[in-house]
């Protein structure tokens, strides 16, 4: 019985070395400072000035995915208040908390009624401790418009003590009152010389080689989502493992992102181009097997017909209805296989 | 004893038989355990996503994946309603369906993931390289019906436990997905089966449950009917095989679920006549399929598939058909009332096919 | 609230009290029809004593002067003179209408009051119920139920002594008056109260009568007068012989079907007409936990006061939860097995005596217990099928409902004409209950002087469902009346009619589901299906709108009666001129489908608890799709057509592997088709599902079940060839263990605890090769009662005592690992 007990001295338990391993990259490479946020001048300007001054006003972060609204207000709030102070003076709650009604009516007012607790001398040499508290609300768009209305007296009342920071993707899920008490801040989605700087900062501290154009790549398939890339360029450094190549390529990069490699996408394009009714159905049923997801088919479509120069200018507006039509119909959640075949064929009979 | 299927399921990476380049990213994975990234396993009906999965987490945690059992666990929604769910785990890895509470899948998400994560994994069993895994997958079926609320919550829970819990979502498609996840997942593509693969296979557990079989066309006619869905494909065999006393012949008769006979018949018939009585009939049919939990889409989806096999029909019209299909298609996901919907697509197809539109 | 006095006497004259008194009375009177005369005066009393409370009645507009508003009784500064005048007024029963005061002053005030309306009682009210205070009677709190019900049973043994004419006069004098007095729902006026005022089913009540009386001689001691019908118990006779109360083979009855056909009543009539006495348990009491054991138990168990034992009716099971009042049930059942078998034990051997008594005795069920539900597959009844013989009841007939219906009509001197009735019994659906209680309502719809009620017309009918006013038609005449155009009038005066109609009676989804139903049977004209396409986006267009009902609070409804406009357009056609009977087969494919998918959880289930490996893998949909149809195809081979023996064998044993892995079973169930005898069918039916073909579905009852019997032979035959297995190698484990600890007890020295425990373990490895009884391992999991084979007379029981806080009682080797898993 004693038998286990003595192999556990061989044991390891690589406590402290597996957290940073474990990490993701996104996680591990966050900015912890404004300074280091890239590619957000404007707001990240205005935040700096506030830290001077102490006067923030309620803040709404709005932006595409992976543009760095969350690591924006979290560098801010560690450079405010230090990592002691943060604890007592932020409040974070996002969409995997209950932020129903009632816990806004709880949780949230008792917390913005608290009175500002005194920070220590320590802290106050180091960091600006200005005399307020900060509640962050990550993916405020969706909050139910309950929620978010029970939240504008709340904003108003404690504004004194508390500085509320919204963060959303699309600015219209939030209620006009609401969005009117904040300060809007629009983060762009990121060009790519901002973000081909980070990348190419993360890549060499992992030391991962890439082959030409990879990165180029990745930065491509990501549109602009920093986080995106950073997770493909983990994905695609751990599977060169296996594959026993040093470098990543961009095939590989392809192929992670789900995306149609360009040979088959050129096949479709040609059955297409035939116009040959049978062998297009057929083809697309061979296609919809191997699982390709119908959002990057259309979108890869989308490129080839619509930025080439061999298509003139009415047969592309037709074209960009019907891209248009299946795209919506695809978010709807329909049936992919059917949507596309239509879309196929729609296309060939132009 | 157990089905074809089941008895000749791979379990293991080693034992996967089809879609070969998967199998080698798949394996490049569980080479390094720690860095295990979210996975979000998509691809058609019957490719062998959940069998990957599990041979996937066989790999990593051992043979005792497989020792599952099943709980049942109660949920209390804001609304004060009692939920019950079932949890299938084992040892090393839990499973749930988030989309058969509905609309309360969110509180799931928020409240059995936070509990999961929040508990440090003891487990000193003796794995490959000495170091205890500290984490524990979750696995998600039909992550494509998960709602909003419930993928909004997921993604943060993503990020902020991903020490404790490494998740693993399978879904038939990956549109339904919101963006922020998709770009917190490793995507996978689990492509089904070409057609020489698949014959591959009914050939080998043909041999190895000693089915006399005529020749290979048998095994063609099967995948063609089958259409890239392994499951039925071997379903079909079984039940073929013992129906005609383990012997396959050319001649034998395929054997198809009866529902996708009655569909083609809905087409014939609609083909054929063209008028009230005839969409009264169908009415009915309909309902009956409805009746028997043949979900609409699927219904509307082999339809129009009968329907555009047919070849002696004007190109036009067939075009036409496909509109209508994916017009109706839409509105079957956006409306309750699936009836009104199978029904009008019934009536513009006929309306297509008798030229007036 | 403050209780201001006024001196009422200074303020006001004797007469402007009196009115003042008057009208606040009739105020508080008319303003609160049915509150009694306590509350009534209660708060005449505060709205007399306190200030204005603005009730705008009184023409008291001078204020109190402040000296007086000061006084209050919160502090006490009042006369000490008891508040007799209040208490006599507020107790007063008083005949003379005469209420005494006192007033602040002291003087005695005597106030008469003017006469209020008669207070008219609701039909819940009977006449002169208790005016005291306390808060019992207080109907504010709720009516005494106790009171109540004694009523109910006075008037009904005053009915049941009387008869009929009885009730025609009750009935008739009530409508005589004019105003309903305390009448009674007539759904429960008109419960069967006798087996031959039962509509529908004679068959299932016979079946449930001779399973009733089966209990006889367990309840009542004494010998059923019938030997009992062969259908009722299929198999071993043998097992029914040997049970010393000659009890049915299961014990509980499960009847099923549709709402309102008279289940409940059944199992009351017949319990009280086999003897029994009926205690009822339904949805409303409490089902779960410790209470409703408490309470199972005292009927079942104990002796009551009354002279004949109880019966047990469990009435909605199929909504309580499964840990709850079924567990009890099941629980029961197990009891009742062991304590059979125990019986039946020692009945065979007489000399048998116990030393010690086991705490737990194993009670018998002596008394017969009837479940009710409407949905047989519901998850709740999965564990409790197995034990339930199933008895399942089906809609009446719609002529005997008819002469029910009739008979009711003329009793309650209701002019109905056939035609009339017939409409009725299809708009509920051949539910009993919902005819009645539509007859009810159509006759309390005027209550006029008339003395007799006629429904004449259809449309007094169609009245049922909607509001009661004047302007409004019921959904039904709308729909009609959507396809009726007429030519002499201009279409757009006919169009606003139409618009009015529907948006007066507001169901727009009722209304539009009227009008899908029955376009297809309208006349109209149409190139083709031109129409039905058309429409459909209208369709498509109410779906959106009914949606909105959800996620934007409704607010997009007010677009839905443009619906129904286009099919006015599209539809509306000269030649409908009669209405035409709309029939919704929603509900009905809603049920249906429920049953379903409650079939194919419960096989997910099954498979669950057996192979949880496979059941990750299947789901809803695949099983529906794909794996159910296959399965169907492979059960349903013709295995007496092939020849060849070796072929036979195998494919037998492949059907029964695949039978095993899902957990189907063999059983006879009662077929609906034929109607006749039942026949063998896999449970759950799995061909319910996925079978379409009807020539399959005859196939099923014809030719299917000789295959089954073949099945079920081999299979019955397997379990007996592993029970001998079993046996065999229990002894040979047995043996070697025994070797084992032998060898440990000789390293060990003998012990004197460790000397008995040898011994022990010998002589019962003697006595358990001769049974093996507990290796015939349920197949189920469940506990099948009478599964088990008898023990044999002559196995021997040795006790061996330990003294507590002796630890080498039992050693067992825990390894680390199983402390982790």
């Amino acid at each position: 019985m004693f038998e286990g007990f003595s192999s556990n001295k061989r044991r390891k338990v690589d406590n402290t070395e597996s957290k940073e391993e474990n990490k993701p990259w996104v996680e591990k490479y966050r900015p912890k400072n404004l300074d280091e946020v890239t590619a957000q001048d404007h707001a990240v300007n205005v935040l700096k000035k506030t830290l001077k001054s102490a006067d923030l006003p309620h803040m709404l972060f709005y932006g595409p995915p992976g543009t760095g609204k969350t690591s924006t207000i979290l560098a801010l709030t560690k450079e405010l208040f230090g990592p002691e102070l943060t604890k007592s003076r932020v409040l974070e709650l996002n969409a995997s908390d209950e932020r129903g009604i009632s816990i806004v009516r709880e949780k949230v007012k008792n917390f913005a009624r608290l009175t500002v607790s005194k920070p220590s001398k320590n802290d106050l040499e180091k960091y600006p401790c200005p005399p307020f508290k900060i509640i962050i609300l990550d993916e405020a768009d969706s909050m139910t418009a309950d929620a978010q209305s029970a939240l504008r007296r709340t904003m108003e009342t404690y504004s004194s003590v508390t500085r509320f920071c919204l963060i959303c993707n699309y600015i219209t899920r939030i209620i006009d009152p609401l969005a009117s008490r904040c300060s809007k801040f629009r983060f762009k989605s990121l060009d790519e010389s901002n973000a081909m700087d980070r990348l190419q900062y993360v890549a060499k501290q992992e030391s991962v080689i890439c082959e030409d154009g990879a990165l180029e790549k990745i930065l491509i398939v990501s549109s602009g989502d920093l986080r995106k890339a950073i997770t493909l360029l983990q994905s695609s450094s751990k599977l060169r493992n296996y594959t026993g190549t040093d470098k990543v390529t961009s095939k590989q990069v392809e192929e992670l992102a789900g995306r149609v490699p360009n040979d088959i996408l050129g096949e479709l394009v040609e059955k297409i181009a035939s116009k040959d009714l049978d062998a297009i159905i057929a083809y697309v049923n061979n296609f919809a097997k191997s699982g390709w997801s119908g959002v990057s088919v259309i979108s890869q479509l989308h490129d080839y017909y619509i930025m080439s120069d061999n298509f003139d200018t009415a047969f592309k507006n037709r074209i960009s209805l019907i891209l248009f039509d299946t795209d919506a119909k695809l978010t709807n959640g329909t049936n992919e296989h059917l949507q596309l075949l239509n879309l196929v064929v729609q296309i060939s009979n132009i | 004893m157990s089905l074809w299927v089941d008895k000749y399921r791979p379990r293991t990476l080693k034992q996967l038989n089809h879609s070969d380049e998967l199998t080698h990213l798949l394996t490049s994975l569980q080479e390094q355990p720690r860095d295990l990234p979210h996975l979000l396993l998509y691809g058609p009906n019957g490719a062998g996503k959940k069998t990957r999965c599990m041979c996937l987490l066989e790999s990593i945690f051992g043979g005792g994946v497989y020792r599952l059992k099943i709980d049942v666990r109660h949920f209390v929604t804001p609304s004060n309603r009692k939920l019950e769910l079932n949890v299938v785990s084992s040892p090393y890895h839990l499973e749930i369906t988030p989309s058969d509470m509905g609309n309360n899948d969110r509180i799931v998400i928020q409240e059995l993931l936070k509990e999961v994560a929040q508990m440090e994994q003891v487990d000193f069993e003796n794995s490959k390289d000495g170091i205890a895994h500290r984490y524990k997958c979750v696995v998600i079926n039909e992550a494509h019906s998960l709602t909003r609320d419930a993928q909004a919550a997921l993604r943060r829970t993503m990020e902020k436990y991903s020490r404790n819990i490494r998740l693993i979502m399978i879904c038939d498609s990956m549109s339904p997905i919101i963006a922020p996840i998709r770009s917190r997942c490793m995507l996978i593509r689990c492509p089904a089966p070409t057609d020489d693969e698949t014959i591959k296979i009914l050939a080998e557990v043909a041999s190895k449950e000693n089915v006399k079989v005529e020749s290979g066309s048998v095994f063609q006619k099967i995948v063609e009917q089958s259409s890239g869905n392994l499951r039925v494909a071997t379903l079909m065999l079984e039940s073929m095989s013992l129906c005609n006393e383990m012997q396959l012949k050319m001649s034998t008769p395929i054997l198809k679920p009866d529902w996708m006979v009655v569909i083609s018949n809905i087409g014939v018939k609609v083909t054929r006549e063209r008028n009230v009585a005839c969409l009264v009939e169908c009415r009915s049919i309909l309902y009956d399929l409805l009746s028997h939990c043949i979900p609409a889409k699927t219904i509307l989806q082999e339809l129009t598939f009968a329907l555009i096999k047919d070849t002696s029909l004007d190109k036009t019209k067939r075009i036409d058909i496909l509109s209508h299909a994916s017009t109706f298609d839409e509105r079957l996901a956006l409306g309750n009332k699936v009836i009104f919907h199978l029904e009008g697509f019934l009536a513009r197809v006929m309306c297509t096919l008798d030229g007036t539109s | 609230m403050c209780r201001f006095r006024r001196p009422i006497a200074s303020q006001y004259t004797d007469a402007d009290l009196q009115t003042r008194e008057g009208q606040l009375g009739v105020f508080s009177l008319r303003g609160h029809a049915r509150v009694s005369r306590s509350r009534a005066s209660r708060i005449r009393g505060r709205m007399a004593l306190g200030s204005d409370c603005g009730l705008g009645s009184a023409p008291a507009a001078t204020l109190q002067p402040l000296n007086v508003l000061g006084q209050s009784d919160l502090f006490g500064n009042y006369d000490t003179q008891p508040v007799a005048g209040d208490e006599t007024r507020i107790q007063g029963d008083n005949p003379e209408e005469v209420d005494r005061f006192i007033s602040s002053s002291g003087a005695a005030v005597a106030l008469k009051r003017k006469a209020a309306l008669n207070e008219p009682a609701g039909p819940l009210y009977a006449q002169g119920h208790s005016t005291s205070t306390s808060w019992k009677d207080d109907d504010f709190y709720g009516i005494n139920i106790n009171a109540l019900l004694d009523k109910i049973e006075a008037q009904a043994h005053d009915n049941d002594a009387t008869g009929g004419d009885e009730e025609e006069e009750q009935g008739d004098g009530g409508l005589h008056k004019g105003e309903p007095q305390a009448q009674k729902l007539w759904v429960e006026k008109w419960r069967p109260k006798s087996f031959v005022d039962l509509i529908g089913n004679e068959k299932s009540d016979r079946i449930l009568l001779a399973w009733l009386r089966q209990w006889s001689f367990a309840a009542f001691k004494e010998e059923p007068p019938n030997p009992p019908k062969a259908e009722d118990s299929n198999d071993d006779k043998s097992v029914r012989d040997i049970d010393p109360y000659q009890r049915p083979y299961k014990r509980i009855l499960l009847i099923h079907g549709p709402p309102g056909i008279g289940k409940t009543s059944v199992a009351h009539i017949l319990a009280k007409h086999a003897g029994f006495a009926v205690s009822e348990i339904n949805a409303s009491d409490e089902r779960a936990g410790p209470l409703v054991k408490q309470k199972v138990q005292n009927t079942l168990f104990n002796h009551t006061f009354n002279d004949r034992p109880v019966c047990l009716v469990a009435d909605e099971i199929d909504g309580s939860i499964e840990s709850g009042f079924v567990k009890v049930l099941l629980d029961i059942l197990y009891q009742d097995g062991k304590a059979t078998n125990q019986a039946r034990y020692r009945n065979m051997q007489s000399t048998f005596s116990k030393k010690k008594k086991n705490k737990k005795t194993s009670k018998v069920l002596l008394r017969p217990i009837v479940a009710i539900c409407n949905n047989l597959y519901a998850p709740a009844l999965e564990k409790l099928r197995p034990h339930c013989q199933i008895i399942s009841f089906k809609r009446p007939a719609d002529s005997a409902l008819q002469e029910r219906l009739q008979h009711i009509c003329k009793s309650e001197r209701l002019l109905i004409s056939k035609k009339v009735v017939n409409n009725l019994i299809d708009l509920s659906q051949g539910d009993v209950r919902n005819c009645i209680n539509n007859l009810q309502f159509l006759s309390k719809q005027k209550y006029s002087d008339e003395s007799i009620l006629s429904v004449k017309s259809n449309e007094e009918i169609e009245g049922i469902g909607s509001n009661q006013k004047d302007t409004s038609m019921s959904w039904f005449k709308v729909v009609n009346d959507i396809f009726k155009k007429d030519n002499n009038r201009e279409v757009r005066e006919q169009f606003y009619e139409v618009l009015k109609n529907v948006e007066m009676n507001g169901n727009y989804d009722r209304i539009v589901q009227g009008c899908f139903a029955l376009y297809p049977t309208v006349k109209y004209s149409d190139n083709g299906v031109k129409k039905p396409a058309s429409i459909t986006d209208w369709l498509y267009f109410q779906d959106l709108m009914h949606k909105s009902l959800y996620t934007h609070n409704g607010e997009l409804l007010r677009y839905c009666p443009t619906v129904p406009l286009s099919f006015f357009h599209h539809f509306g056609d000269v030649a409908n001129k009669t209405d035409q009977r709309i029939k919704n087969p929603e509900y009905e494919q809603r049920e249906i489908l429920k049953q379903n998918s409650d079939i194919v959880s419960s096989i997910q289930d099954g498979v669950s608890s057996v192979a949880p490996k496979r059941s990750t893998f299947l789901n809803q949909k695949t099983l529906v799709n794909d794996i159910l149809p296959f399965l169907d195809h492979m059960l349903s081979v013709d295995v007496l057509k092939v020849k060849d023996n070796k072929m036979k064998v195998l494919l037998i044993d492949r059907m029964l592997a695949i039978l095993e892995a899902f957990q189907l079973s063999i059983n006879q169930m009662e077929n609906e088709l034929t109607d006749s005898r039942p026949i063998l069918t896999i449970d759950p039916p799995i061909d319910k599902i996925v079978v379409f073909d009807s020539k399959k579905i005859k196939e099923i009852v014809t030719k299917r079940p000789h295959v089954l019997n073949l099945l079920f032979a081999k299979s019955e035959e397997n379990k007996v060839k592993k029970r001998h297995i079993d046996k065999v190698t229990k002894e040979k484990a047995a043996l070697e263990d025994n070797k084992y600890k032998n060898k440990k007890a000789r390293t060990f020295g003998s012990n004197s605890v460790d000397f008995f425990k040898k011994q022990y373990e010998s002589i019962n490895l003697s006595s358990q090769s001769e049974t093996g009884n507990s290796s015939a391992k349920h197949v189920n999991n469940n506990f099948t009662p009478g599964d088990t084979t008898p023990t044999p007379k002559d196995s021997v029981r040795i006790w061996v005592r330990y003294k507590s806080g002796f630890s080498n009682a039992v050693r067992k080797n825990v390894s680390w690992d199983a402390l982790w898993q």
